[in-house]
């Protein structure tokens, strides 16, 4: 059931130079919220910048009526958001969208996440603690990396790689991950982050025939499914990916 | 205060009668609305925009914020009207409210096929013609920038339906009075506007336009004088009934379209901004009516004066 609620903001602080972590009091969404659904915030009030800015909840806690988000500082919504600060009022619509959905039978799952594409995967992390979790995280640089103590401390076992070696292995995360899939006997990937890592992933993962979900991203309008703008290609014709994903089975994605 | 404290809001689009003037734009609003507020309080509701046969739409990108408003091409990405008989349409029966249906087709024969269709459900109130999409390659786009096109169109529909028909006038034209007449002179009992505003946006860092469709409908708040000044020409152009929309973000803004002539009024892009909207300009309108002693939403339509 999607909400809206005029949400407090608890905290708001940066990780890094371009990432920042938003925690709001949101009680309505964040019961019903669940990992790899999206929340869509009016980042101030009035009519520029008009629409809301979906992003990727991070963490919801029920009792204590707790949304967290992690975003990347990008363009005119996200500098507005930057600058609003503990105990103002956001309007939040949500949970949006589908959610990652894993089979019971499946007991090791190989989480593949760039840039702050990890933020969905480690609320699948936190809310699956009986399954045995494998994480491979990359970015460009060692500032690009986030939450790998956050994945550990859930008991994740966890591997990063930055394109220039500054931090974890040189070169692609994808490199390790067929390596990961068959010394740990993954039976399911969920991939969130820039395109050509979650298409090599999604690769290899039909190479081994194991379901690999990914998730995609889209400029967005209504969040709802009302208007048909944020459409990516499917075998079944455009879907959108505010409602009908944003996680989609990678095979069913032409891309 | 006994009489006023329920002012009248009820009002009448022709064949249609609605319990308040607000309603929704096509495209803008679904059945998922129905999370943010009970739907049945609307005066009337416009679902998405149907054609005969299902059709994908445009490649993505298909949208990009503006200032004040966005540009969509989205290309009526729909799946045809005997899904949505079958399928959609009995999901908004249950709100005990008029349906309108928004139809857009390539010819003047396949917008009549709709209207032929759409009535023998015997659960439509009326039907709103899409001659003004400016997102169609050939079709829409012709028919509501030409008099001549848009009066064949109406006709066609006119004797495929007995339904209440509103023609959907597109606001890329010179005089949008002319077109206006035409419709009413066709038959149309009512007449809604404006559709988007014809607009592109071009990224200076890939010097790549913003939409894979290049041009794209401009909507939301910054469409809005444009949309009043058009609703007041052609309340003063001909004698059927406006349904105004383009840029309504409060009661205030609905007001405006009232005054300037509109009989009801409809909430487009701003239901992606606040969902909840059409039911707070509901109560918004009844409050000003309270405020200002005044009985009934009818009085104010077209009461506009010069400064």
């Amino acid at each position: 059931m999607l909400k809206l609620e005029d949400a407090q903001i608890v905290s708001n602080i940066s990780l890094t130079k371009d990432f920042y972590l938003i925690t709001f009091k949101a009680p309505k969404i964040a019961v019903e919220a669940k990992p790899g659904q999206f929340i869509n915030v009016k980042v101030s009030p009035g009519t520029d910048p008009l629409l809301r800015r979906p992003i990727g909840i991070l963490d919801a806690d029920p009792e204590k009526g707790i949304i967290k988000a992690l975003y990347f500082i990008k363009g005119k919504g996200t500098n507005i958001l930057k600058e609003r600060v503990e105990g103002e009022r956001v309007s939040l619509t949500g949970p949006h969208g589908n959610g990652f959905t894993v089979s019971k039978e499946s007991k090791n799952i190989l989480l593949v996440g760039g840039g702050f594409g990890v933020s969905p995967l480690h609320f699948f992390a936190s809310r699956n603690q009986d399954k045995n979790i494998f994480v491979a995280i990359g970015g460009r640089s060692a500032e690009n990396i986030l939450l790998e103590d956050d994945f550990k401390k859930l008991g994740a076992k966890v591997l990063v790689a930055t394109d220039d070696g500054s931090y974890g292995d040189k070169g692609l995360v994808t490199k390790r991950v067929e390596e990961i899939i068959v010394k740990n006997k993954i039976d399911e990937v969920l991939t969130v982050g820039p395109i050509p890592m979650m298409k090599a992933v999604a690769e290899i993962a039909a190479n081994h025939q194991i379901p690999c979900q990914v998730t995609m991203e889209e400029r967005m309008a209504c969040g709802s499914g009302f208007c048909f703008a944020c459409v990516c290609k499917t075998k079944q014709g455009y879907k959108t990916v505010c409602l009908n994903g944003p996680v989609f089975n990678a095979e069913d994605l032409e891309w | 205060m006994s009489t006023l404290a329920k002012p009248n809001l009820s009002v009448q689009v022709s064949g249609i009668k609605m319990k308040n003037p607000v309603t929704v734009a096509s495209g803008t609003f679904g059945l998922q609305s129905d999370n943010y507020f009970d739907l049945s309080v609307l005066g009337a509701v416009v679902p998405k925009g149907i054609t005969l046969n299902p059709k994908e739409g445009n490649k993505p990108p298909r949208t990009i914020e503006t200032p004040s408003g966005m540009l969509n091409a989205i290309g009526l990405q729909n799946p045809g009207i005997d899904h949505f008989i079958k399928e959609v349409l009995p999901r908004y029966e249950k709100f005990d409210i008029p349906i309108i249906i928004n139809i857009s087709a390539e010819s003047a024969e396949e917008y009549a096929l709709l209207a032929e269709k759409l009535t023998a459900t015997g659960k439509i109130t009326g039907i709103e013609i899409n001659v003004s999409c400016p997102n169609l390659k050939r079709g829409g786009f012709q028919f509501g920038s030409d008099p001549k096109e848009t009066e064949k169109v109406v006709k066609a529909v006119r004797k495929a339906t007995d339904l209440t028909i509103i023609t959907k006038l597109t606001p890329n034209v010179t005089d949008i009075m002319e077109i206006a007449k035409a419709a009413e002179g066709a038959g149309s009992d009512a007449i809604s506007l404006i559709n988007t505003l014809l607009g592109t946006s071009i990224d200076v860092k890939t010097r790549k336009f913003h939409l894979a469709n290049v041009t794209g409908g401009l909507s939301g708040p910054a469409v809005k004088p444009v949309a009043v000044r058009m609703v007041w020409q052609c309340f003063n152009a001909v004698k059927i009934p406006i349904i105004g929309m383009g840029g309504i973000s409060n009661a205030n803004d609905a007001l405006e379209f009232i005054l300037a002539g509109a009989t009801a009024v409809a909430v487009g892009t701003y239901n992606f901004v606040n969902p909840r909207s059409p039911f707070e300009i509901i109560e918004g309108i009844k409050n000003y009516l309270i405020e200002n002693n005044i009985a009934d939403i009818n009085d104010l339509r077209g009461a506009v004066e010069t400064v």
